[in-house]
């Protein structure tokens, strides 16, 4: 394939989010129609329902017995290459690259910690090997889950550190590969925010468990290891506060909600699934602080059995979700225990729910 | 992602008066700051640099696919092209072309045009 030759050969080029104070966005946004939207998700819908990544990929061995995690950790060099060179796998000797004994301890943490606490072997409670790829790209200050596995960006070094360095991120990453599996809930408007929010639901919990924290001892923010020093903000996300993360001239103000009076709608962010995910995050926090001790206890397993509830659809919105939750709640706790009740509160606080 | 229907099949066609925004997306967090686009205004650059930038997002139309990646906290670049609706209109910009592409399948050049805009262009 050729390249058109459009390479700057200009040194020291700044990214546009710097030079560029225009918010133009919008109006390109608005562009969009409902038919557009709707036709967006229903395509979505077609390819989340064959996650055909990891059938393409011959997967290596995966947990020999229910409790003992599998991991394969691989670099991809600095390159966009999955999944790289397999650099330590399971059993094998820490390697004093930083990224991979992170990648290869955190994985296990959540790993151990989906065992102990739900009993839950591996993304596919069938002991699917964990997949991680350290060293992908130059400065990429990202980490996703493909569908197979997941991807951990070094940073920029200038406002993000290694994306390894988080245990909640590694933790978040993996849970995606949990919600795919069991819910497939559709990345896009509300039903990507829960998918989000179950996320960050699951990889604060792993942090919690790691820690040994009650929920008064938690810090409640998702990534605080991975702003540098230069970043006015404490974490990627706070969902004790939503919206209050960061506020820094380079990476703009945290845009999350904490109650549906401030849903917001957009089209940007698969419509605003790292945004609104804010609210049912909030749900989630305001619950366990309710409840006290150990959230993976008591919220964390009510969240754990709705993620597996039959009626948990892909496309479910917020009310849905909340609804199928108390009711949850209630056949683990019954109606009239405080895990019930602390838990539809929590919800009505934040405007789900009447 | 992209439609492969007639209109996919549609070129970029850039005139004096287009302006291409390039704009990044997703991502573990949306970090507002990092979502505002690169915005390419033709009107800066000879014939020529026009027919290579419609050359890049041509070829980028020519080889997305038609879905988003799979998986979750995925990148995905977003490109637009606007034409003011009147010669003189100071706003409404209306988008004539479109495409949406999965980071993976972005064409580098695209991603320099995203990174550095247009060659020779000093800083905007
Ligand atoms: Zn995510």
């Amino acid at each position: 394939m050729s390249k058109p030759e459009f390479n700057s050969t200009r040194p020291g080029f700044m990214p546009p989010f710097i030079l560029e104070r225009i918010a133009s966005s919008r109006s390109d946004m608005q562009l969009q129609s409902r038919a557009q939207r709707t036709l967006e998700v229903d395509r979505y819908f077609r390819a989340q329902r064959t996650p055909d990544v990891a059938s393409a990929m011959a997967m290596p061995q995966g947990s020999p017995h229910p409790g003992q995690v599998a991991r394969y950790i691989y670099s991809a060099n600095y390159q966009e290459v999955l999944p790289g060179t397999l650099v330590r796998e399971e059993g094998q000797d820490e390697t004093g690259d930083p990224a991979v004994d992170e990648a290869y301890r955190w994985l296990g943490v959540t790993y151990r910690f989906f065992w102990e606490a739900f009993e839950r072997n591996s993304i596919d409670n069938q002991g699917m090997p964990l997949l991680g790829t350290v060293h992908y790209g130059r400065d990429y200050e990202n980490a996703f889950w493909n569908g197979a596995q997941m991807v951990f960006g070094d940073g920029d070094g200038e406002f993000f550190n290694r994306f390894t360095q988080a245990l909640d991120v590694v933790g978040h990453e993996l849970a995606h590969g949990v919600i795919e599996r069991e819910a497939g809930l559709v990345y896009t408007y509300q039903s990507g925010a829960l998918n989000e929010s179950l996320a960050d639901v699951f990889g604060s919990l792993t942090e919690q468990y790691h820690l040994g924290q009650t929920a008064a001892e938690a810090d409640w923010l998702i990534g605080a290891e991975l702003l540098t020093e230069r970043v006015q903000g404490r974490a990627l996300r706070s969902m004790a506060a939503p919206g209050t993360a960061y506020d820094d001239p380079v990476l703009g103000k945290d845009p999350q909600p904490a109650h549906m009076d401030a849903f917001v709608e957009t089209e940007a962010d698969n419509g605003g699934v790292h945004i609104n995910s804010g609210i049912p995050n909030h749900a989630f926090y305001l619950a366990a602080m309710a409840l006290g001790g150990y959230a993976w206890e008591t919220c964390g397993l009510v969240w754990y059995d709705t993620l597996l509830d039959s009626r948990l659809m892909p496309e479910s919105d917020f009310a849905t979700f909340a609804t199928l939750i108390v009711e949850n709640a209630e056949r683990r706790f019954g109606s009239a225990s405080r895990e019930s009740i602390a838990i539809r509160e929590a919800w009505q606080a934040v405007g789900v729910i009447a | 992602m992209n439609d492969k229907s007639p209109d996919e099949l549609k070129k970029a066609q850039l005139q004096a008066k287009s302006v291409v925004a390039i704009r990044r997306e997703g991502g573990v967090a949306a970090f507002p700051g990092l979502m505002k686009p690169r915005r390419i205004h033709c009107a800066e650059y000879t014939d020529e640099q026009r027919r290579e930038l419609e050359g890049v997002l041509n070829l980028a139309a020519r080889t997305c696919s038609a879905t988003p990646a799979p998986g979750a906290d995925r990148r995905v670049f977003h490109v637009h092209v606007e034409e003011p609706q009147h010669p003189d209109a100071a706003e409404s910009d209306f988008c004539v072309w479109s495409l949406s592409l999965n980071e993976e399948e972005t064409p580098e050049a695209l991603i320099a045009l995203w990174k550095s805009g247009m060659p020779g262009n000093s800083d905007q």
